[in-house]
């Protein structure tokens, strides 16, 4: 070797030293802001105290794993049981046991100081790399938006578990149809008629103000599944996606930009299509007084994107005369709440804002309550509307309330116990009931395995 | 654990850099062999001790064959034992499930059990290591470690410890014991660390998620394009990810005062597979010539003596990378290459424009690639299918077009961050005179201030974070 010439690669280093040690002041503070920036970090990594739980990402953050020899010496001993054990029995395990490293990266993440800054800063350098995406949340026009709402998984042929696919979700959109069907047949027998409408999701009234590119046909191949299986089965609908969908292109604010959910005038849209089809007349949207109920509102897209470009939310409350003389009623096994009016203020505090309409005080699930009742004082015949629905449905039964009395379930806790006894046929069938509407957005409809329950 | 994490960064090197400043010379290499041993045994407690074992049995062979310098006959038998001992080790762990799986499939009826050990990770970069002290001592190319602890820091040394560079033991010598830590080494060295750091995370990881979803697509669903644009992501994400541990490893050993040799060199702006090979993996290559190729004989025992060195050498560096039957293809691919291109091919592509030369340089690399990612021969060759137009989806689908125009900044940045310019750039501009070179000395630490919080923002908010070399 030594009579060959010097390497390049030894060149190259000799090069680079040579040049580093021309800029001296430079390179002091180089070697002085890693330093610092290591040494202080890390400190400050274990002086912040842990949080349990984040509110802008809407989950449980990993805590402090235990540290202590016991445990060092007893995962020795499992490395050391696993070495000896078969072929197959090291296949079995592969991948189920949550190792000490694995457990103290997810720690430091979760942790670490600043996380939510370090997630923006994440999040515009994606979109600095024209990306157009964050963590797979499309950014456009100020709105995040989540392209990809199939969760779930299912069983192929041979009974492996995989993530369920848009063929499983249109099944299932046609499943969900089967069973409205069904509800409507048994019902329709007694007089009691039922209606379905389905809120597009914020993807879908966004259609039109997707980057050019982005393929839509996979959303519209759910809603044609829906229309199509619809009309073929007769069963009542009310159309709420084009008309929200028309005024987003008219760019009035009917989506959260943070959040999946419609806002509280997107809502009213909804109901005014809604009620017309029940057969009774909206209240005028100048009848509303609008209150601010936050302006500081970051919602489920916000905690996946970690960015939001164009601010937080401002959510609203269409309030009408008279309507502190209802009473929310929402009974959750042995905890009752209840309120006059709709909204529960206490969650505005919270980072779950959007849990204000018809919010439990303890029941965590986000407002999803399983039951709840809406009732005007002193006026003790109204007609009954059944409501069965995911949470958009939250911030629309504060306008139907105006007209009718309301049970309103949720398919999805519907869980029989001391207060919820009943079928939703039985309910159907009680007096002054001849309405049921079933009120889902796309996402649920597509995704959700409990509206079965309805036949139930 | 790997560089690439919050816990190494914040954890792991504030304690090593303290102490390793603050304690004297002599205690120094001790240092280094126990946290690097801390580094090693953070994932992977039990196979530790196989480590300590190939360092024992390295430092005795050194010794005795340093004892024995005067009688060559001696002194071969203990390097013979150490090579034994060596492969024994890293063939029973990486090739043994390979080996008898391939039995089982060619003898139905036979019964020999699979083990399924999982691999100790870094084996294959660290038995090499280990292996060239004894080889260097033997031919008195290094002197012989009387420290064992110096040894074993020197097997052990966690900046190249689990994904190379492979340091040749003759190159760190004599700044195992002696080596002068210094600011402009230590800042040169954060420079080099968080340029691969920011390679790793922002670059690699990125378009490695890119990759994955063209790959993840059925067969059928495929386009042209996107079986096109996929393999290019993969190529990129190869490149970015391995350099960048190089990268990490040069800079952490120049804050230790190692110099440590570079380990890659642009490869992919090669006008040959032959200049490919003299930019990629250089400290692997290097390697394989100074212990199998020159002891072979080299290209000086006569044409075909040549031709079949080149072929048993890169028979084992594809074996080295996996023990799979895609990695032997693709050494005996490379192999094949090379030995045409010595034959004839060099001169004739001597001939044609440089264009064309890179365009048949990086063809060649890209369909290595293919070879090399799909551990599964048949699904690579689906995927190839799918690059012409077979059994796909046409040349391009909407929702393809969309996922490739949205990364197709990225990877020009990328693609430009191939090529030297941006060294270039750095270095005209570091060293310009007046206003100018002053102020960009001065912007330096900032920018790498920025990447290096860049690289921590995507650390704290990232789920895909992968280590592509627990094959190795």
């Amino acid at each position: 070797m030594s009579e060959m010439k010097k390497p390049e690669a030894e060149i190259l280093l000799d090069k680079q030293l040579e040049l580093a040690s021309k800029a001296k002041k430079s390179n002091i503070i180089t070697a002085a802001i890693f330093l610092v920036l290591i040494f202080a970090v890390s400190v400050a990594f274990w002086i912040v105290p842990d949080n349990e739980y984040s509110g802008e990402e809407k989950r449980s953050l990993k805590q402090l794993p235990e540290i202590s020899f016991e445990r060092f010496v007893s995962d020795l001993k499992q490395d050391c049981k696993e070495i000896f054990m078969t072929y197959d029995e090291k296949q079995a395990l592969k991948d189920q046991r949550e190792d000490f490293a694995d457990e103290i990266a997810e720690y430091y993440a979760d942790q670490f100081p600043a996380r939510n800054a370090m997630r923006a800063i994440k999040g515009y350098t994606e979109m600095l790399l024209c990306k157009g995406e964050s963590n797979g949340i499309i950014i456009t026009n100020g709105m995040l938006i989540n392209p990809d709402t199939i969760t779930g998984t299912a069983k192929d042929e041979d009974g492996n578990v995989r993530d369920r696919n848009e063929e499983d979700a249109i099944k299932n959109i046609t499943k969900n149809i089967g069973y409205i069907n069904y509800l409507s047949k048994m019902l329709g027998t007694s007089g009691v008629e039922v209606y379905t409408a389905l809120a597009g999701r914020t993807v879908d009234v966004n259609r039109d103000i997707l980057p050019s590119l982005y393929p839509s046909d996979v959303n519209d191949a759910f809603w044609n599944a829906y229309t199509e299986g619809a009309s073929k089965a007769g069963i009542n609908t009310v159309d709420i996606l084009s008309p929200l969908r028309n005024h987003v292109n008219d760019g009035e604010y009917v989506y959260y930009k943070t959040d999946h959910h419609w806002t509280t005038l997107g809502a009213y849209y909804a109901y005014c299509e809604i009620i017309n089809s029940l057969g009774e007349e909206p209240l005028p949207i100048d009848s509303f007084t609008k209150e601010i109920a936050s302006e500081d509102f970051l919602g489920t897209v916000y905690a996946k994107s970690g960015i939001a470009p164009s601010g937080a939310d401002t959510i609203t409350f269409f309030r009408f005369e008279n309507d502190e003389q209802f009473t929310t009623t929402i009974p959750v096994g042995e905890e009752v709440t209840e309120y006059k009016g709709f909204y529960n203020k206490k969650y505005l505090e919270d980072a779950d804002k959007y849990s204000a309409f018809l919010g439990h005080d303890n029941f965590t699930f986000g407002g999803n309550n399983p039951l709840t009742l809406i009732t005007k004082d002193g006026d003790e015949n109204r007609e009954k509307l059944v409501l069965i629905k995911d949470s958009f449905a939250h911030s629309l039964a504060p306008f139907l309330a105006y007209h009718y009395d309301l049970i309103i379930l949720d398919m999805r806790y519907y869980i029989p116990d001391g207060n919820i006894n009943k079928t939703v046929m039985q309910y159907a069938s009680e007096e002054n009931v001849s309405k049921v509407l079933i009120l889902y957005n796309m996402e649920t409809f597509m995704n959700d395995e409990y509206l079965m329950r309805i036949i139930g | 654990m790997v560089f690439s994490s919050l816990e190494f960064l914040f954890l792991y090197l504030a304690i090593t850099l303290a102490v390793y400043f603050l304690v004297p010379r002599k205690l120094k290499n001790i240092w280094l062999l126990i946290i690097s041993l801390v580094f090693y045994g953070w994932g992977e407690r039990v196979y530790t001790a196989l480590m300590v074992f190939t360092i024992i049995v390295d430092y005795v062979c050194g010794y005795f064959v340093d004892k024995y310098r005067e009688n060559r006959k001696k002194a071969k038998t203990v390097l013979v034992i150490s090579v034994i001992i060596n492969l024994a080790i890293l063939g029973f762990f990486k090739y043994y499930d390979f080996i008898v799986g391939s039995i089982l499939n060619l003898i139905p009826g036979v019964n020999i059990p699979l083990l399924g050990l999982k691999l100790p990770i870094g084996i294959s970069f660290y038995t090499f290591q280990a292996l060239s002290y004894v080889i260097d001592v033997y031919r008195g190319d290094a002197n012989v470690q009387k420290k064992i602890t110096s040894f074993g820091a020197y097997v052990t040394l966690f900046p190249q410890l689990i994904a190379g560079p492979i340091v040749r033991y003759k190159d760190v010598d004599d700044q195992l014991n002696e080596r002068l830590e210094s600011v402009d080494m230590f800042a040169s060295g954060v420079r080099t660390f968080t340029a691969g750091l920011a390679k790793k995370i922002v670059f690699a990881n990125a378009i490695g998620e890119v990759w994955y979803y063209f790959r993840d697509l059925p067969t059928d669903e495929r386009s042209v394009l996107a079986a096109w644009f996929g393999i290019i992501c993969y190529s990129l994400q190869l490149y970015f990810d391995f350099s960048a541990y190089s990268d990490m490893a040069i800079g952490l050993g120049k804050m230790l005062g190692f110099r440590f040799l570079e380990n890659f060199n642009y490869p992919y702006i090669s006008k040959s597979i032959t200049e490919f090979w003299r930019r990629w993996h250089m400290s692997l290559s290097t390697w394989f010539r100074d212990n199998v190729y020159f002891p072979l004989g080299g290209s000086r025992k006569g044409k075909f003596k040549t031709y079949r060195n080149l072929l048993i050498v890169w028979l084992l560096t594809g074996i080295w990378h996996g023990a799979y039957w895609n990695y032997i293809l693709w050494g005996v691919y490379y192999g094949i290459i090379l030995m045409l291109e010595k034959g004839f091919l060099l001169k004739l592509l001597e001939k044609i424009p440089s264009f064309f030369r890179h365009i048949y340089t990086l063809l060649i690399v890209i369909f290595g690639w293919l070879l090399f990612v799909f551990e599964d021969i048949g699904a690579g060759f689906e995927y190839a299918k799918n690059m012409f137009g077979v059994n796909g989806s046409g040349l391009l689908t909407a929702s393809d077009a969309y996922e490739i125009t949205r990364n197709l900044v990225f990877v020009a940045i990328l693609c430009i961050a191939c090529t030297p310019l941006p060294k270039k750039l750095f270095y005209k501009l570091y060293f310009s005179e007046g206003k100018l070179g002053t102020v960009y000395r001065y912007a330096v630490p900032v920018v790498a201030l920025a990447f290096l919080t860049v690289s921590i923002a995507y650390l704290v908010d990232s789920s895909f974070n992968p280590f592509l070399y627990f094959r190795f």
